[in-house]
């Protein structure tokens, strides 16, 4: 029983291959196309990310509107990140 | 301390002035020379489209008197580095803009004022603090401008403007992480429609071949139940059958969008010195997308399975009574309809006979013109408007071509199951003495009719295609489309038509008259 089976299996297979393959192609061409544009933006987020992370990325650059910053500024702005200059 | 010096001609030099023995956030990258040794000795940032650039051992002559600073000295460039602030090629952004946001686009910066040079120098020239550079301890916390950062860095910029004199510079307004990030969200953006109208298409293809198969083998699941066979046992062979078109396909598809993943990350390098990839690969898309289409396909076998399986064995193996063909609506116009030829009226007849499968023809042939249409909308966009970026032009391309592998096999898909269901048809005009032009010409008449209305169809819906596409990127009209693309795409699909009935005519020419009348009498 087992063996006629497969069998049969085979016979389905082999009568219907130009139906399976153009399935297997249009899922491949499909599947392909949406996980490769969908998958695109996370690899530029992930990358973007591990490179303001490997390279210490500054959140702010804060420039003083009068050329130059006092100490009294300077400390100020120490004390509102206290753990980085 | 940073300053831009004025060069003319909406060119700025910039020159930081800098610790090398502490320099702890910003790291650049060295690409070539050896680190300043000497306050003597300075950094240059890599040339690209709009940064000059200088060689190691160039000497640099820095002049502040431009910017009010009675400085002047000399240096030598002994090593070329890439800062992680202004890897765009496109052009850095000087601080002397008048601007409230950073153009998200490539071509954004040509009217701008821009940096011509970067030199990094020593603190010790000019040992003023004029910069405060500020990274946040949380380093997770940024994730390409996640929510919430965007919310922290909008409370911290008030909190450091009330306390100092100052004018913060968030990424948000850093022109290379923000046009990056932008383009990533307009290629996503792009994708998403799309993305729907490929699943929609292949949904409703697999779907249709799966319960056109099961409705083809009848008297075989007929016959297999006489002989003792369980439902489950006859349906598992065809749930198998769609395993394996979804399973291999979909299994497949996993590299070929890797491979479309580099693609497009390649092709920002012409923008962008991209940072390095990342190897992680955002998984979670893809089994969603691949575990729908199994589960979709497999729930539809074993549904029409089981609808067949019920009946009795009897009703099976008697062939299902061909649906009568109606009076279509054209032959509520008699003008037109007498004057057809008696092989066009029993075209005309077939093609509307099944409405479902008509409908299901018409749809897929639509869609699939439809995302054609919006690939070489967008490609043309591209070529012929000053909106020339690389970055949505390889995208344009990589739809075509995909819209165009999904025309090709949609089409052929549906062209090959019509003609195996229709063998007993085909033979039977086989045997009333048609000949094989007649017979093929019987076929694909009715092929291209449905094409046709497919493409004429498919006009309204690319025009919402289109329309979408063109409002995320925020560039394009509808209007200013050039005439020949809207005549390139059905060309393409009547084409592909045309190949595929062309392969296809060895099968009809073979079908087998004797087998193909006797398996059911």
């Amino acid at each position: 029983m087992i063996k006629n089976y497969f069998k049969m299996l085979f016979k389905t297979f082999g009568k219907h291959i130009a139906r399976l393959l153009s399935l297997i192609v249009m899922v491949l061409i499909s599947v392909g196309f949406v996980a490769g544009i969908g998958s695109a933006q996370d690899k530029i987020d992930y990358s973007l990310t591990g490179y303001y992370k490997s390279r210490n990325v500054s959140d702010y650059i804060i420039k003083s509107n009068k050329g130059a910053f006092t100490q009294d500024e300077i400390s100020a702005v120490s004390q509102l990140f206290p753990a980085r200059k | 301390m940073s300053v831009d010096i004025p060069l003319g001609d909406k060119r700025y030099l910039r020159v930081y002035f800098l610790d090398f023995e502490n320099w702890t956030v910003n790291v650049p990258e060295l690409i070539k020379g050896e680190k300043p040794s000497s306050a003597a000795h300075a950094y240059a940032e890599r040339a690209d489209d709009v940064i000059k650039g200088y060689s190691v051992g160039d000497n640099a002559e820095i002049d502040l008197s431009a910017v009010g600073l009675p400085v002047k000295f000399n240096v030598t460039v002994s090593g070329i580095v890439q800062s992680p602030l202004t890897f765009s090629k496109n052009g850095e952004p000087s601080y002397n803009n008048e601007m409230t946001s950073v153009p998200e686009t490539t071509s954004g910066t040509k009217d701008m004022n821009c940096l011509e040079n970067i030199l990094y120098v020593s603190k010790d020239l000019l040992p003023a603090v004029g910069d405060i550079y500020v990274a946040v301890e949380n380093r997770n916390v940024f994730k390409a401008f996640s929510g919430a950062y965007d919310r922290m860095t909008e409370t911290d910029v008030k909190r450091i403007e009330e306390v100092a004199d100052a004018s913060v510079i968030t990424l948000d307004k850093n022109y290379s992480f923000k046009s990056l990030s932008a383009y990533g969200e307009k290629v996503a953006g792009i994708g998403y429609v799309l993305m729907i109208a490929f699943l929609f298409v292949t949904a409703l293809v697999t779907l249709s071949t799966m319960t056109r198969l099961l409705e083809e083998e009848r008297p075989q699941i007929a016959c297999l139940k006489t002989l003792g066979y369980s439902s489950f046992g006859i349906i598992s062979k065809y749930v198998l059958f769609a395993l394996v078109a979804t399973g291999v396909g979909g299994g497949g598809g996993y590299f070929v969008g890797l491979g479309i993943a580099y693609f497009i990350y390649s092709i920002f390098s012409y923008s962008f010195n991209m940072p390095p990839v990342s190897g992680n690969i955002a998984i979670v898309f893809y089994i969603i997308v691949f575990s729908l289409i199994v589960a979709a396909t497999v729930a539809a076998t074993v549904i029409s399975g089981f609808k067949l399986t019920g009946e009795h064995p009897a009703n099976l193996l008697r062939p299902k009574p061909p649906r009568a063909g109606k009076k279509v609506f054209l032959e509520r116009i008699p003008l037109l309809w007498n004057r057809l030829s008696f092989k066009y009226k029993s075209t005309m007849r077939n093609v509307f006979r099944y409405k479902s499968r008509f409908i299901m023809t018409v749809f897929a042939v639509a869609f699939s013109t439809a995302l054609v249409l919006t690939g070489l909308a967008l490609l043309d966009l591209c070529l012929f408007s000053s909106f020339g970026s690389p970055e949505i032009m390889g995208i344009a391309i990589l739809i075509v071509v995909f819209a165009g592998l999904l025309t090709g096999t949609v089409i052929y898909t549906l062209t090959n199951i019509n003609i195996s269901e229709r063998n007993r048809e085909i033979a039977t005009l086989m045997v009333l003495g048609y000949h094989n032009r007649e017979v093929t010409g019987y076929i694909y008449r009715e092929i291209y009719i449905n094409s046709g209305i497919g493409i004429i169809f498919g006009y309204p819906v690319s025009l919402l295609f289109i329309w979408f596409v063109f409002s995320v990127i925020g560039q394009g009209t509808l209007a200013g489309i050039s005439w020949f693309v809207w005549l390139i795409a059905p060309l393409f699909v009547l084409l592909f038509t045309f190949f595929v009935t062309l392969t296809l005519i060895r099968k009809i020419i073979k079908i087998d008259m004797n087998e193909s009348l006797k398996a059911i009498e």
